[in-house]
């Protein structure tokens, strides 16, 4: 490995295997990053500069090794972008207390365990940027998205109370709120729920994935470290 | 475990440790040493700084991962934060129930 192959900042991304989180990993890697990247399940993603790990991001004892591989193999860590999340779209009346428990599982203790791991090494270097997934859903007060909403107004406290523990450690702990991006998540969605839902942003299409990028790559950037607790929605929903 | 390589991982962390208030510090510490509440050294931020850092020297020496501000510390009516001895005495007692017993 070169010099700067050495040096070059270290990222933890949840979720890389597809979606957000693989656009994210492929983005990063292409400017110099190192990335960790985890899922569930086995990823194709091949680049001298990326590992994965199989894991279930609630999953305390996994992801406690995740973040000793990245101490063993990269010896530091500068970001952490928790994308990975699961969405439940139902009535709350027809909502099984199973996809509750699963949703704030991921979402929510996911989160919270890779700020928490991810905090604890980015200590040592007295810098580190937390970035979170939050979603205009909470905001928006969307009908048949309690739980989702929910876990994610979760999120944002976590990320506002975590921006003041972190602090001290000039570790930035943000959120981006994404409208819908053609993912997983959204493509089970009937094209009118989303159109109706779209229609409430005041910048009424579809997120990108670059959208969401730009706001992590501002969170990211040196410059803004004077940038913490923040929630950016996309597409003027605040 | 031999609770003297735990004792020695504490006090090699305090004697490491960045301290916020540097005029509390003595110049040596021991066992008896305050750590945390009245007339400790640490404040509650520091005190988790601390934490963290054991929790670290004691991996590096040990292999082993421990968690030392579970809900078991901190329901305790004798906190085990508050001297060295008894954040020695927790951790030996964290240890020997991870370890194997020979």
């Amino acid at each position: 490995m070169s010099d700067d192959a050495i040096n070059s900042r270290v990222m933890v991304i949840s979720g890389a295997r597809k979606g957000i989180g693989r656009f994210l990993a492929e983005r990063y890697l292409a400017s110099g990053w190192r990335v960790m990247g985890c899922s569930r399940s086995e990823c194709d993603l091949v680049h001298p500069n990326y590992r994965h790990v199989c894991t279930d991001v609630a999953d305390e004892n996994g992801v406690r090794a995740l973040f000793s591989k990245v101490r063993a193999e990269f010896g530091r860590l500068d970001a952490v972008i928790n994308n990975a999340g699961i969405a439940s779209m139902n009535h709350s009346l027809l909502t099984p207390a199973s996809t509750v428990q699963s949703v704030l599982s991921t979402n929510v203790m996911g989160t919270f365990l890779f700020c928490r791991e991810g905090a604890k090494l980015m200590r040592a270097s007295k810098a580190g940027r937390i970035v979170n997934f939050a979603t205009v859903a909470t905001p928006l007060r969307l009908e048949g998205e309690a739980i989702y909403a929910a876990s994610k107004a979760a999120v944002v406290s976590l990320t506002q109370i975590l921006a003041h523990e972190l602090a001290a450690m000039n570790i930035t702990v943000n959120a981006v709120g994404p409208t819908p991006v053609r993912t997983d998540l959204t493509r089970a969605v009937p094209s009118s729920k989303m159109d109706a839902l779209i229609a409430r942003q005041a910048v009424k299409r579809w997120g990108e994935f670059e959208d969401v990028a730009n706001v992590v790559d501002f969170y990211l950037k040196p410059e803004s470290s004077f940038i913490t607790g923040q929630v950016l929605y996309l597409g003027g929903v605040s | 475990m031999d609770r003297q390589v735990i004792a020695q991982a504490i006090l090699g962390t305090l004697r490491n440790f960045d301290f916020p208030d540097l005029e509390k510090v003595s110049a040596e510490f021991t066992e008896e040493t305050i750590l945390f509440g009245r007339e400790g050294l640490l404040d509650s931020i520091a005190l988790v700084s601390f934490i963290l850092d054991v929790e670290e020297s004691i991996r590096a020496k040990t292999g082993v991962s421990i968690t030392l501000a579970d809900e078991r510390a901190m329901s305790q009516s004798r906190s085990p934060f508050r001297r060295v001895s008894s954040l020695v005495d927790y951790a030996v007692q964290l240890l020997s129930e991870q370890l194997p017993t020979k």
